[in-house]
């Protein structure tokens, strides 16, 4: 009898992605209150180590820099995610069912974690360097070999899409995610490491570029989820939905790089287009939502997640909108300053925060419709598991116990 | 699927190509054309932005009694304010002058310093206002967040560091050695190399750095100048002309800018610490450090600086006494430099100078300074006292 689903990874990688997510949501709301408190530059040395802040302060409490203590802990945040993102690449790697192909993977992820724990190192030693009033040295074999492990991994991943099985995407979309939570990781680093050249540029692009990070590792916990018997569109509907789709999350990637250029720059040009875009995203999420609901097909299949997105673009609007009056509208002596020198009171770093977090969400939430709306349907005679899952068992017996009821 | 069914999925796709293609190219445009409405210039200030006037508290006196810590982050005004309820303590509250009084000196500030966009060149200081202007703007892409607008060290970055970045408004530093005011070469010194919280600009330009410094100057001599006129009009019951008082001051403050001493060049010469002579050197300097002639800094640096002993500055913020254990000596680390503040002490920090000192002695007490973070480079008998009881 054929199976009625099939898991593209193993369990426990389902619930590791969805854990990487969550800690992911920490970063963003972390690394937004830091841009809310301004205090990126609270601690000017990077790199530290991951347990800086537990061997330099005993007890957290007792710190009384709060600038330096979000910053360290977002600091160990991010180690912690890249932790969880290469256990995820890894795991996904693992579970390729052709045994050669397995190995080049997982071979390949760890010289580019070896790769880059050495570009890491010598960071550091090139910040001792110059704090000790030495010349600026820069890593470059650490680079050179960071960028040929880079090619070693998409050269792999290239030849694992040529002949794909299934877990295939997610093993490509881990993949992605753990170069990008390493990229992410530098781009901070060197946001404080060049503060002094373009700090500011850098933060707002260490500022986009988590959002994007944040939204990949969704997709890959999307990814990861159980396929089913018939659990995709029909072609059709397929074809009427999949250009909105991939429009959607293209746009609210436009839309984040305006309000991270809002953000970190306050240009007049940034907040025009960021107020525009705004228009055009919501109105082409309804839109695709008004689609999408309008036939009984694809209700089935995408209901939840177009009713999820709905819900999302309409908090993100709210505090969008509470986010623009906490920063631009001012009274009394505050709206003589700038708006970037203006006292941050609690309500609006909680406003901003929450607003970045919900926009990575709203992108992540674009990028998972768009998966589903792409997705093709999948013969379960491939499945990788090869011992049944206690889901599937209980779900066969079921079947036959229907089967034996009815004759 | 029908032909007709067929065609509307092409035809409603493509229409949504269009519209959103159509939405693409209108953000492209207003990008490219302009709509840019950037009337503060690329890093700039706005051109209708005025420096403040003065509000925190002025402090004329510091308690005699050692503060149990610093101020809690976020409270520092608060905490200045209450310095005139404490033994000793003395302030003066800005917010009580008139307003007369305060649109008077305003308008003196604004004719004398111009606005941030547009600062005025000061008389007797060899800074164009071209300079300045581009000192504006590099300051506020790399200071302003932490000194502030006005250089009161209050910028919101500011707020939550320790220790707190230098309000330059009462034309001290800790920096000045021997002078009242530093020399350029020894601010870019800290620039380039960094102080306490802030990082070391060692990787901007020379043309950023000196325009910098001219404006952190001009901001200086503006703090100082606002400083004794709000001082002179809270103290002094008399009337006093504030424009004549302030034209004066600026001639005197930028005197003292242009005479200033510069501190000895850095001297990176490798110390044989091996060498019996440096040995000897090292133990006449902790007998000097630890004695109770001469220098007797343990007075202060309670336990090498281990024990955490805590002061009040001139601004009337709370700073710690280094812990020389830990080779925390924030920018003077090199010979020549740790003898010019042995020798001149800090005066805004409230650390004694010693001028009697000879040239042996206060070349021991630095070799001493220098070495006793590092055990290994003590002789025995320093390093049993220094470290006896850890």
């Amino acid at each position: 009898m054929t199976p009625t689903f099939t898991r593209p990874v193993p369990r426990w990688l389902r619930v590791w992605s969805i854990l990487t997510v969550i800690v992911a949501a920490a970063v963003i709301v972390l690394g937004s209150l830091i841009t809310t408190f301004k205090v990126g530059m609270s601690d000017p040395v990077w790199p530290t180590e991951p347990w800086f802040l537990i061997v330099n302060n005993h007890v957290w409490v007792d710190e009384p820099r709060r600038g330096y203590l979000i910053e360290h802990t977002h600091r160990l945040v991010a180690w912690t995610i890249g932790v969880f993102a290469t256990v995820l690449a890894v795991g996904a790697w693992v579970a390729e069912p052709d045994r050669k192909m397995r190995w080049i993977g997982t071979a390949a992820i760890l010289f580019f974690l070896v790769a880059y724990l050495g570009l890491h190192g010598e960071m550091g030693a090139a910040w001792r360097a110059r704090t000790a009033g030495g010349e600026l040295v820069w890593p470059v074999g650490s680079a050179i070999a960071c960028g040929v492990a880079l090619f070693v991994v998409s050269v792999v991943c290239a030849m694992m899409m040529r002949r794909p099985a299934v877990g295939s995407s997610v093993r490509l979309l881990a993949t992605v995610g753990l170069v990008a939570v390493m990229i992410q990781g530098l781009l901070g680093g060197y946001r404080v490491f060049l503060d002094q050249l373009m700090g500011n540029q850098l933060a707002a692009i260490h500022g986009f570029f988590g959002q994007v990070t944040f939204a990949t590792l969704m997709g890959v916990a999307v990814l990861t989820a159980p396929r089913r018997d018939g659990d995709c569109l029909p072609e059709a509907e397929r074809a009427k939905l999949q250009t909105l789709g991939v429009l959607l999350p293209i746009l609210v990637t436009c839309q984040l790089i305006w309000g991270v250029w809002v953000r970190h720059m306050g240009s007049p040009i940034a907040q025009r287009l960021h107020i525009l875009t705004a228009f055009v995203v919501t109105g082409l999420c309804v839109w695709l939502c008004v689609r999408t609901l309008s036939s009984q097909a694809s209700r089935k299949q995408l209901g939840f997640y177009v009713y999820h997105l709905l819900a999302v673009i309409a908090v993100q609007i709210v505090l969008g909108v509470e986010a623009w009056m906490g920063k631009f509208a001012a009274s009394g002596p505050s709206a003589m300053l700038p708006p970037e020198l203006r006292p941050i009171t609690e309500y609006a770093a909680t406003v901003r925060t929450l607003h970045t977090l919900i926009g990575a969400a709203l992108l992540g939430s674009t990028v998972v419709l768009a998966i589903r709306i792409l997705r093709k349907p999948v013969s379960l005679t491939q499945a990788g598991d090869k011992e049944p899952s206690r889901v599937a068992l209980s779900e066969t017996i079921k079947a036959k116990r229907e089967l034996i009821a009815a004759s | 699927m029908t032909s007709i069914d067929k065609n509307w999925v092409r035809r409603t796709g493509g229409v949504a190509t269009l519209i959103s293609g159509c939405g693409l190219a209108l953000l492209l445009a207003v990008t490219l054309t302009g709509c840019d409405g950037e009337s503060d210039g690329p890093n700039g200030y706005d051109p209708n932005l005025r420096y403040s006037l003065r509000q925190d508290a002025i402090v004329l006196q510091t308690p005699n009694i050692t503060p149990a810590g610093p101020a809690p982050l976020g409270l520092l005004d608060e905490s200045i304010t209450t310095l005139a309820s404490s033994a000793g303590g003395r302030i003066l509250d800005p917010k009580s002058l008139s307003v007369d009084q305060r649109d008077q000196l305003k308008q003196t500030l604004d004719i004398l310093f111009g606005t941030p966009a547009a600062p005025n060149a000061v008389p007797g200081l060899d800074y164009t206002a071209e300079q300045l202007a581009f000192g504006s703007r590099v300051y506020r892409k790399q200071c302003v967040q932490c000194h502030g607008l006005e250089g009161n060290g209050r910028g919101l970055t500011g707020l939550t560091i320790y220790p707190h970045p230098r309000d330059f408004r009462q034309g001290l530093f800790k920096t000045a050695l021997g002078s009242p005011k530093p020399t350029v070469g020894t601010l870019k010194r800290v620039i380039r190399r960094g102080v306490g919280a802030m990082q070391p600009y060692d990787l901007l330009p020379e043309v950023e750095v000196d325009a910098v410094i001219g404006y952190v100057i001009h901001l200086s001599v503006r703090g100082e100048v606002e400083f004794d006129a709000m001082k002179q009009m809270l103290d002094d019951s008399s009337d006093c002309d504030v424009t004549t008082a302030c034209h004066e001051q600026v001639l005197k403050l930028s005197r003292q800018w242009a005479t200033a001493r510069d501190v000895p060049p850095a001297s990176n010469l490798p110390v044989d610490w091996t060498d019996p002579a440096y040995q000897e050197s090292v133990r006449r300097g902790h007998d000097q450090f630890a004695g109770s002639q001469a220098a007797s800094c343990i007075s202060c640096h309670v336990d090498y600086g281990r024990s955490e002993r805590y002061q009040y500055d001139a601004w009337g913020t709370v700073v710690r006494v280094p812990d020389l254990t830990k080779g925390e000596f924030r920018w003077a680390r090199d010979p020549a430099l740790l003898n010019a503040v042995i020798r001149h002490g800090i005066p805004a920090s409230r650390m004694p100078g010693n001028p009697l000192l000879t040239e042996q002695q206060l070349s021991d007490l630095a070799n001493f300074v220098r070495e006793v973070s590092q055990p290994a480079r003590l002789p025995a008998d320093v390093r049993d006292q220094v470290y006896r009881s850890k």
